[in-house]
């Protein structure tokens, strides 16, 4: 009883404060507008709407493209803000469905499990496909391997295969396999395309041995100063500080190098697509913000950050 | 009249209210273990309590849910005894020198510096090994693949454990009777045979309560521990597992608990494994304080 | 035994030895303490402006806010739970089981792992009251922390000031609560305060106990509207550069560190000069 008593005050207490906040603050002051900047007739780009905010949140591969996005569409239309937080795939979609967030940033598709649990709770997700995206193994810059198969990719990160002497590379040691934690879309894609070989070896899983990483960044500077070390990031993160590590395609054939043309033109096995998620289709300025995005403006801003674009 | 009533009605409210607050302490206890404890009921359903502890594999993900602690508690225990190891020796030593060698002055400048090594963030901690500490082990030594491993974890807590040693120690040789100290002295004993033949055996009780505490504090660091650990839940193997990457409890909970889905199982292991280590955390505590009141009671 | 012992080596040169081994002890670990800064403070030098801490988009001021927000609403639930108990403990409590109890659990709640309390909060301030992670839900988290902490300064404070003080108010007319009122909690209100200020850099130091309960990061609208925002915190901020977010340079993330670094110890060196002093104080 004491508890609920407390509970009750300490919630008007935060309603009393936020009011005052919102009472506090004057409604931002529209900015006007000037019939130069914006095109007539571009969906996006109308005259200033309702002042509006849209929650972003999600995976941190999906992240440097939000950054990017919300800022620019930001500049333009200067009533519409947006939060964008990173956090992981589960993250995002799990705002989704708690109805916290008005857009879910993912690395992968929905999984039928959140659906389910999305429409217990009255969400119906929509999907957007907004980029695309390749993932590729990386070695540390002195390693000398010229290229991996698929199969090779796989039993190095289930464990099978723990020394590089093993795939013919000599003079580098045992294999340290760096790996994201499962909060991470890139460790569910890496497991289904590579690790599971697109569902050949289902009972397959990550090494337990393997280094769990929060973030593609940790993956790179982890592998950039380890020199056994093998990792995955997307195409995004790339620098000259890792080696990208051409892959042979499960049906044989050349290898092909992790690059954003090979990921476009659908050649390098390991690519995806990111997507955007939100509740129902999307009206109002969550709308107007998905078409921006698709705009050449938009896409742009994704090739920017390392992805590839969807046209 | 009527004032004085209404002071006495406040005051009768007031004291019933400190009153309360007095026995807070134990409620919260009690409302922390509860909550573990519902939250973590629904993980006992589906597995036993030999699956959780003994279990060997952790992959809350897979699809069939491996729930498995045991690399988990082996990573907690690695890290933790390698930190006791490093920073029981130094701790007690530094206590020695604080309470015995320095002069007063001393004194009053270097306990509160150590004191204060205890309000260096974790985060702070984990960032210097993250970038600093590890990288600098992995390429000295050969036999370290890579820069985030157990003892590196250990090397960090060792740090932060020893302010807890250092100043309980201090405490518990400093209460030690002065006569002791003199009339060894008197009988011909140097100072250092004074303190380890007379004053470390009468201060013993508070040296080991100190240990604890610290072994306590040890085993509950989460941020450091995620951040230069490497976070493999792997089951250790011998002497080589300090310098392999592992997982602790608290890493585990503190990395995955964000983006579980709330009323999952893998929400209820994750505070299974909170309720085990507020379990394992009690007991050490509870011990360290009756040893810690024995020790009083033998020095009066 | 001791009669071979000290055959071996002479007792003075033992001596020597053992304390030269102290002072080589002593200098490792408090080497430490100012290393670190200095080395914070050297790697983070070309980072470190003014710009840094009060810049919203590529600075720290978010954080920092966010910070002050959660450790000013910390002290404010801590401090009436924290001072109630201790007065409780040290003017009301008669020896006996429930003293003894009480004693037990705040040792105990000053041992739980942080990250447990993380897990209380969650289960309780986020989901069962329904705050989700915001400020309120972390602050209550934080003062649950930082409560033993708080008990035990301030009855330290309380017990220091003398019985005599007491007594003469009671002899007077007072009555208990008068007297504590007047005359104990003015006379003991420093010491109290130099507990509210080590209780607020504890806070303003952790993470694990924010990580699911109030943290969030976010570049675009970083600061809180309400207590029931979520908010980023200066060692959370540390801890997402370090791991997560792309391309920081990294002088940034030293002087990060150095400013975290800077402002806890700066709150506990000017807690610890005034308790030193009010040691000193005689009555």
């Amino acid at each position: 009883m004491k508890m609920h008593r407390i509970t009750v005050g300490l919630l008007v207490l935060a309603f009393l404060t936020s009011m005052v906040a919102l009472v506090g603050c004057p409604p931002k002051e529209e900015e006007p507008v000037e019939p130069m900047m914006t095109e007539p007739g571009e969906p996006g780009a109308g005259p200033v709407g309702e002042p509006a905010t849209i929650d972003q949140i999600g995976s941190t591969t999906v992240l440097p493209i939000a950054e990017k996005w919300a800022q620019a569409f930001h500049e333009k239309h200067a009533n519409v803000e947006i939060d964008v937080a990173g956090g992981g795939s589960g993250t995002g979609i799990k705002a989704l469905i708690d109805g916290t967030a008005d857009i879910a940033d993912a690395s992968r598709p929905i999984k039928d499990k959140e659906k389910a649990l999305a429409e217990e709770n009255g969400i119906t997700p929509v999907e957007h496909v907004v980029a695309y995206d390749g993932i590729a193994a990386v070695v540390h810059p002195d390693n000398p391997v010229g290229e991996l198969s698929i199969e090779q990719l796989s039993d190095i990160f289930c464990g099978e295969v723990t020394s590089w002497d093993e795939l013919g590379v000599s003079g580098m040691g045992d294999i340290i396999v760096v790996s994201r934690d499962s909060a991470s879309g890139t460790y569910e894609s890496w497991k289904d395309m590579v690790v599971s070989m697109n569902g050949e070896a289902e009972d397959r899983d990550y090494d337990p041995g393997a280094l769990k990483k929060g973030s593609n960044k940790d993956v790179r500077s982890i592998v950039a100063q380890t020199k056994g070390a093998i990792g995955y990031m997307g195409l995004g993160y790339i620098d000259s500080s890792v080696k990208p590590v051409p892959v042979i395609p499960m049906d044989g054939g050349p290898a092909v190098e992790p690059t954003s043309r090979n990921v476009q033109e659908g050649s390098y096995p390991v690519s995806r697509k990111l997507y955007m998620y939100t509740d129902g289709q999307p009206s109002g300025a969550v709308k107007d913000y998905l078409e921006w995005g698709m705009t050449d403006e938009g896409q742009g801003l994704v090739e920017e950050a390392g992805y590839v674009k969807v046209k | 009249m009527v004032k004085k009533q209404v002071a006495r009605v406040w005051e009768w409210v007031i004291e019933r209210l400190i009153h309360i607050a007095g026995v807070m302490g134990i409620i919260l206890v009690i409302l922390i273990f509860y909550f573990l404890l519902q939250n973590s009921l629904a993980m006992f359903g589906e597995r036993s309590l030999g699956q959780l502890i003994l279990g060997q594999r952790w992959s809350p993900t897979h699809k069939e849910g491996f729930f498995g602690m045991l690399p988990l508690i082996l990573g907690s225990l690695y890290v933790t005894v390698g930190a006791l190891v490093l920073s029981v020796p130094l701790g007690v030593a530094a206590a020695i020198f604080i309470a015995e060698i320095a002069s007063p002055r001393a004194r009053e400048v270097l306990k509160p510096a150590v004191e204060l090594l205890a309000a260096i963030p974790s985060v702070v901690f984990g960032f210097l090994g993250l970038l600093l500490v590890g990288p600098w082990f992995a390429d000295r030594f050969d036999a370290i693949q890579v820069g985030q491993f157990a003892a590196l974890g250990s090397l960090m807590l060792c740090f932060m454990a020893l302010p807890t040693i250092v100043s309980i120690c201090e405490d518990a040789l400093h209460s030690v009777p002065r006569e002791i100290f003199n009339s060894s002295l008197a009988l011909g004993a140097t100072r250092w045979q004074t303190i380890t033949r007379a004053l470390i055996p009468a201060a013993r009780s508070g040296i080991i309560a100190a240990c604890l505490l610290g072994l306590g504090r040890a085993i509950g660091e989460t941020m450091t521990v995620l951040m230069v650990t490497g976070n493999a839940q792997v089951m250790p193997e011998g002497l080589k597992g300090f310098i392999k990457p592992i997982r602790t409890m608290t890493a585990t909970i503190a990395a995955e608990m964000g983006e579980t889905p709330y009323g999952t199982t893998h929400f209820h292991a994750l505070f299974a494994i909170g309720l085990f280590l507020f379990i394992i955390t009690f007991a050490v505590n509870t011990i360290a304080d009756i040893v810690i009141r024995r020790s009083e009671k033998d020095i009066a | 035994m001791n009669g071979s012992r000290k055959q071996l080596i002479d007792p003075r040169i033992a001596e020597k030895i053992a304390f030269a081994g102290l002072w080589a002890v002593m200098v490792v670990v408090a080497v430490p303490v100012v290393g670190i800064i200095g080395y914070m403070l050297y790697r983070g030098a070309a980072a470190l402006s003014w710009e840094l801490v009060s810049s919203v988009e590529a600075g720290l001021l978010p954080a920092i806010a966010g910070t002050a927000y959660l450790v000013s609403l910390t002290a404010l639930v801590a401090a009436p739970i924290g001072v109630g108990a201790a007065i409780y403990l040290s003017e009301y409590a008669r020896p006996g089981p429930l003293l003894r109890m009480i004693r037990l659990a705040i040792i105990n709640l000053a041992g739980v792992p942080s990250v447990v309390y993380g897990l209380f909060g969650l289960a309780a301030f986020v989901i069962l009251f329904g705050w989700d992670r915001c400020l309120l839900a972390g602050s209550c988290t934080l003062a649950l922390l930082v409560l033993p902490l708080v008990i035990s300064a301030s009855e330290e404070a309380l017990r220091q000031v003398p019985q005599g003080l007491r007594e003469g108010s009671l002899a007077l007319g007072a009555s208990k609560w008068q007297t504590i009122r007047r005359v104990v909690l003015p006379n003991a209100l420093p010491g109290i305060i130099t507990g509210m200020i080590l209780s607020i850099a504890r806070a303003a130091g952790e993470t694990a106990p924010i990580l699911f309960t109030a943290a969030f990061y976010s570049l675009s609208d970083p600061f809180p509207d309400s207590l029931l925002d979520p908010v980023i915190a200066m060692p959370y901020q540390l801890f997402v550069m370090a791991t997560e977010e792309p391309d920081v340079e990294p002088a940034t993330m030293w002087a990060t560190a150095f400013v975290l670094v800077a402002l806890v110890l700066g709150l506990n060196l000017v807690a610890t000069v005034i308790r030193s002093r009010l040691r000193r104080r005689r009555w």
